[in-house]
């Protein structure tokens, strides 16, 4: 997909003037927390199902080197094959190489935000091959050439309507009922799938690599990743390298907190666990299987400061519940991760340069720390970024002088005072003549679609010191 | 045994487990229910086979069904008379499709189901109902009991594919709606046999 992060203001200025998207993100925002917060009311242990699961990740980052070759070892133990890779293009030529190998022409694939971060799509169809993706979302998305907007619900933004118009545009298949949801999930699932049945290759990620057994932890409530490893005859699994567990328990330890953050689920519809091709006795399965590591960066970020990054499980749960992703979307993020583990990631692993807004989409209201099933310091590493950036000095000229003038006011008690007391009035002047704010250049996009809250007679400051005065007299500030 | 391993031994005893209150079976069906699948419950293997003889005449269409000595015990028992039977591996899947379960787990709703001689896991995954058996006895209380008894009954060597299936096919990606049957069955119905 097209990076777009170096963009983010201007993008997010479009989200925000989109009033069909507004709704839904509402929905989406308000909708996925609450059945978050049901799932979680439901499990009385779910703090100690978080501090294990970030304990035992912890403890797979401190090994990660012995635990990537245990995998490996067992991989090919049971008739698979491991690669690595160690950025997005040696991922795609690997693929495209497998593919190659086994004269495979049609693809289908499993949602997988590895293959959005190294833009496998474009790579193999830019060799020729017919790639389908069969995840309803990434599906909606695919006919209607857009990025995803949510790293769980890539459609999310996508209104019931919008979907039923694209499918009728898309499906030659006449006059009928698009109404209701069920009529167009019926009818995804007769165009897709004599697709299933006729692929030469899928293409799945791995929430999960279980070192002890070399197998992948797939979890889908479709079934369409399952179909897409038991139907081709070539199973390519692709997976971040920090997707490794020690045992299959602790696949289930991170599946418990992964279902509940996601989608508020106890559990997933579908949860399997493939290892290997098929073996002589059984009727299907793939004659070849193969598991494609990724590095991209993740070396890189679990020896520094950022390697609580690499704890992430993708369930979205900081999307869900970040004001800035509530308001201007996934897309205007620019990139394959949006909210707040994107505008940590994104930096990371396409430069810092490139996404020089994204850790400033930031209110350091905590939430997305709070809500973190891996308990990531999101607002800590953001604050991260922003300093990396100030020290790189690319940080907007605009930017550095508004925070310099901040800190020159912050040094000096008596400017800072008088400074706020001048911008309580005029915010009480601006607060009681709304129009004047709306025709104040710097203010004006601001000012729309919403109102200035009237302020308080005085000052903090100021009222501190009259209460202290009154008292004794003594603690002025 | 290597710093590591002392490690997460040390790691691994402090894993969690989630409490499964009441009674393990009730609890399975009640959990398994709230994800969308149907349940019922039969008192023995001939309640077993007059109950899929009544599913079949109601579905209207042949039955695939899985290669299982248990299975095939109970549909050879007399009773009312079955639609045609296919073997899994014959054809294409499609319609109603019988299998078992090796075990499930009442923290989750969950049926474990593998892959065998004569039971493809395309079965699964590909018809439009799926009818999976499981003895009452076999129902555990959570996930740690699963694979523990998925280590007694296997060893290392676990076979190549182990799904726990929970609910029947479902997307909530067009408009946040509930849906059942994108991909895989529709309807997901756990028969629990007991005695």
């Amino acid at each position: 997909m097209q990076h777009t992060s170096e963009h983010f203001v201007q993008n997010s200025r479009i989200a925000l003037a989109d009033a069909q998207l507004k709704p839904v993100l509402g929905a989406v925002t308000t909708f996925l927390p609450a059945l978050r917060q049901k799932a979680i009311d439901q499990t009385p242990e779910f703090e100690a199902l978080r501090d294990y699961a970030v304990a035992m990740k912890d403890h797979v980052l401190d090994h990660l080197e012995t635990y990537l070759a245990d995998f490996e070892r067992a991989v090919q133990a049971r008739g698979g094959a491991v690669h690595h890779a160690a950025g997005a293009e040696d991922l795609n030529r690997i693929v495209l190489a497998l593919c190659a190998g086994a004269d495979v022409r049609k693809v289908i694939k499993g949602k997988s935000m590895v293959g959005e971060e190294t833009n496998l799509n474009d790579a193999l169809q830019g060799a020729g091959l017919e790639v389908l993706e069969t995840d309803l979302g990434e599906y909606i998305i695919q006919q209607a050439g857009e990025p995803p907007s949510h790293i769980i619900g890539p459609a999310l933004h996508k209104s019931k309507a919008q979907v039923a118009e694209l499918f009728r545009q898309k499906h030659d298949l006449g006059e009928r009922n698009l109404d209701d949801v069920p009529q167009m999930v019926r009818e995804a699932r007769q165009m897709l799938r004599e697709r299933f049945l006729s692929a030469d290759a899928g293409i799945t990620g791995a929430n999960a690599l279980v070192a002890e057994n070399g197998s992948i932890m797939l979890v889908t409530n479709e079934g369409n990743g399952d179909l897409c490893s038991i139907l081709p005859r070539l199973h390519i699994v692709i997976a971040g390298i920090e997707k490794l567990v020690p045992t299959v328990e602790d696949a289930s330890a991170l599946h418990r907190v992964l279902c509940r953050s996601a989608t508020g689920q106890i559990t997933s519809a579908y949860t399997t666990f493939y290892s290997g091709p098929r073996r002589a006795e059984e009727p299907d399965g793939p004659v070849a299987f193969h598991v494609i590591l990724l590095d991209n960066g993740r070396r890189a970020m679990r020896a520094g400061k950022y390697r609580s990054m690499l704890r992430c499980i993708r369930c979205g749960a900081c999307l869900n519940h970040c004001p800035v992703y509530r308001h201007v979307g996934g897309h205007a993020y620019g990139w394959v991760y949006p909210g707040p583990m994107g505008s940590v990631l994104t930096p990371l692993m396409t430069g810092l340069e490139r996404a020089v807004e994204l850790p400033n989409a930031c209110t350091a209201c905590g939430r997305c720390e709070e809500t973190c099933p891996m308990r990531i310091p999101l607002p800590e590493h953001l604050r991260q970024l922003r300093d990396d950036a100030a020290t790189a000095g690319i940080t907007p000229r605009a930017w550095r002088l508004g925070i310099g003038a901040a800190m020159t006011a912050f040094r000096w008690p008596w400017l800072y005072r008088a400074s706020s007391g001048l911008a309580r009035s005029a915010v009480a002047f601006l607060g009681r003549h709304p129009g004047v704010l709306r025709r104040v250049p710097v203010l004006r996009g601001w000012a729309q679609g919403r109102a200035l809250p009237a302020p308080q007679a005085e000052t903090f400051m100021g009222r501190w010191q009259r209460r202290q005065h009154g008292k004794s007299g003594e603690h002025r500030l | 045994m290597n710093a590591r391993d002392s490690a997460y031994a040390a790691l691994a005893a402090t894993r969690p487990r989630v409490h499964v209150p009441g009674n393990v079976v009730e609890h399975f069906i009640t959990r398994l229910r709230a994800q969308g699948g149907q349940c019922s419950r039969v008192d023995d293997e001939p309640g077993g086979r007059a109950w899929i003889a009544a599913l079949a005449r109601e579905d209207g269409s042949s039955m695939l069904t899985a290669k299982d000595a248990w299975l095939e015990r109970i549909l050879a028992l007399p009773g009312p008379a079955l639609p045609v039977l296919r073997a899994a591996g014959e054809g294409p899947v499609k319609g109603l499709a019988i299998t078992t379960a090796i075990a499930a787990v009442a923290e989750t709703g969950s049926l474990l189901l593998h892959p065998r001689a004569g039971t493809p896991m395309a079965l699964n995954f590909l018809c439009d109902r799926l009818v999976v058996l499981v003895r009452a006895a076999d129902v555990l209380p959570n996930l740690e009991d699963l694979w523990a008894r998925v280590r007694r009954e296997f060893g290392s060597d676990t076979p190549r594919a182990l799904s726990l299936v929970s609910g029947p096919s479902s997307s909530g990606d067009i408009g946040m709606q509930f849906a059942t049957g994108v991909h895989g069955p529709i309807e997901l119905h756990a028969l629990i046999v007991s005695g």
